[in-house]
C-alpha cells in the first residue's frame, strides 16, 4: 500500500509499540458459541416447520378428496351398441363393420342421454311385431344379473345359475 | 442452514474478540461493547450466507450496533456522566510491552473520534487502509490523513506524560 510506505521510521515504531498492547476482552466464549449455534439452528426450525406445514396441508387434501362420494360401481355399458332381436337375451356385438353401425351408434347416444336424464322409463317397450331393422337398441348388463334365489332342502338358498338353465 | 463452520467462528472468535472490544469501546462502556461483540458474532452465525469480506462485515456490525446502543442510552438519559472511577482497562498489563497501557488509553480517550476510530481499526482491528474507508465511509486518503494525526497526538501524549514522570 502507497499510503502505508509514506509513514516515517518514528511511526512505524509507534505503530509497533502500540500493537504490542493486547485489548482485554472478557466475553463469555462459550456462551457466545452456544447462542451462535442456537442462532444457526433457528433458520434450520423454520426449514421444517414450513416442510411439515406444506406436508400437513398436502395430507389433508388428499384425504378431503378421497371421502368425496364416487359413482356406484357394478354397473357398466358396452361401448359399442349391442342390437338383440329377443328381450331379455344377450347378444354381443362386437363391431362387424356393419353400414348401419354408425346409426346404430347416433341413436345408441341420443337413447342413453335421454335415460340419463329421465331414467330407464323413457326406454321404449319391447313390441314382438318389430322386425328386426326396426329392433331398439337395448343397453345389456355386462354383468348378468344376479336370478331370485330358488328355495333348496333345509330351506338353503340356491342361486340358479343363468348357464345352467335348459 | 449455519453458512459459517463452528470451528471457523471460533477461529475468528479468537482472533478479532479482542479488537472488536476494544473498537466498540469508544463507544460504550466495557459491559455494554462486549455484549454488542457477542451479538454482533450470533448474527454472524445466523446469517444464511457468509460475508465476503468477515473482518470488515465484524467491525461494521460492532460498528453499527456499538452507535446504535450509544444512541439508544443518550435517549435515556439527558446527561451522560463518564466516570473513570472502576472501570475495567483496555490494555492487559504485560511485562514485554514498551509502552504503558494506561497512558495509550488515555491519549486515546482524548483523541478526535475519527482519529480514535481509525487507529483502532488500522492497529489492534489490523485492517488495510482501504478496508478503514469502506468501514468508516471515507476515502484512503482522508483516512491516512486521520490516522497519522492520531499517532502523532498519542505520541505527544506518551512524551509529555514521560516528561512528568522525570521531571
Amino acid at each position: 500500500m502507497q499510503s502505508e510506505e509514506r509513514l516515517t521510521p518514528a511511526e512505524r515504531e509507534l505503530e509497533m509499540a502500540l500493537a504490542m498492547l493486547a485489548p482485554v476482552a472478557t466475553i463469555d466464549r462459550d456462551r457466545m458459541m452456544f447462542r451462535a449455534g442456537q442462532a444457526s439452528m433457528r433458520g434450520r426450525q423454520r426449514l421444517w416447520h414450513g416442510t411439515t406445514a406444506a406436508l400437513a396441508v398436502a395430507l389433508v387434501a388428499s384425504v378431503g378428496i378421497r371421502m368425496i362420494p364416487q359413482p356406484p360401481a357394478g354397473q357398466h355399458f358396452a361401448a359399442n351398441p349391442v342390437r338383440s332381436t329377443e328381450p331379455g337375451q344377450l347378444v354381443s356385438d362386437l363391431g362387424t363393420g356393419d353400414k348401419n353401425e354408425l346409426e346404430y351408434r347416433a341413436e345408441y347416444l341420443s337413447l342413453r342421454d335421454r335415460v340419463l336424464i329421465g331414467g330407464v322409463d323413457v326406454l321404449p317397450a319391447p313390441s314382438g311385431s318389430a322386425s328386426a331393422s326396426e329392433s331398439p337398441i337395448r343397453i345389456e348388463r355386462l354383468v348378468p344379473a344376479r336370478p331370485a334365489p330358488k328355495r333348496g332342502f333345509f330351506g338353503i338358498e340356491k342361486w340358479i345359475d343363468l348357464g345352467a338353465q335348459s | 442452514m449455519a453458512s459459517i463452520d463452528p470451528t471457523e467462528l471460533s477461529t475468528l472468535f479468537d482472533a478479532h474478540a479482542g479488537g472488536l472490544a476494544l473498537y466498540a469501546r469508544q463507544w460504550l462502556e466495557p459491559a455494554a461493547a462486549e455484549d454488542v461483540v457477542q451479538e454482533v458474532f450470533v448474527q454472524l452465525m445466523a446469517q444464511r450466507r457468509p460475508p465476503d469480506k468477515v473482518k470488515a462485515w465484524l467491525f461494521r456490525s460492532v460498528r453499527n450496533a456499538a452507535i446504535s446502543e450509544l444512541r439508544r442510552r443518550r435517549r435515556r438519559q439527558k446527561h451522560e456522566v463518564r466516570s473513570t472511577a472502576g472501570r475495567a482497562g483496555w490494555f492487559e498489563d504485560r511485562p514485554e510491552a514498551l509502552i504503558d497501557g494506561a497512558t495509550v488509553e488515555a491519549s486515546l480517550a482524548s483523541l478526535p473520534d475519527e482519529d480514535r476510530e481509525i487507529v483502532m481499526l488500522r492497529i489492534w482491528g489490523q485492517m488495510t487502509l482501504q478496508e478503514i474507508a469502506d468501514t468508516v465511509g471515507s476515502s484512503v486518503s482522508t483516512v491516512f490523513h486521520h490516522y497519522r494525526a492520531g499517532l502523532a497526538a498519542i505520541r505527544r501524549k506518551l512524551e509529555s506524560s514521560c516528561r512528568a514522570k522525570n521531571g
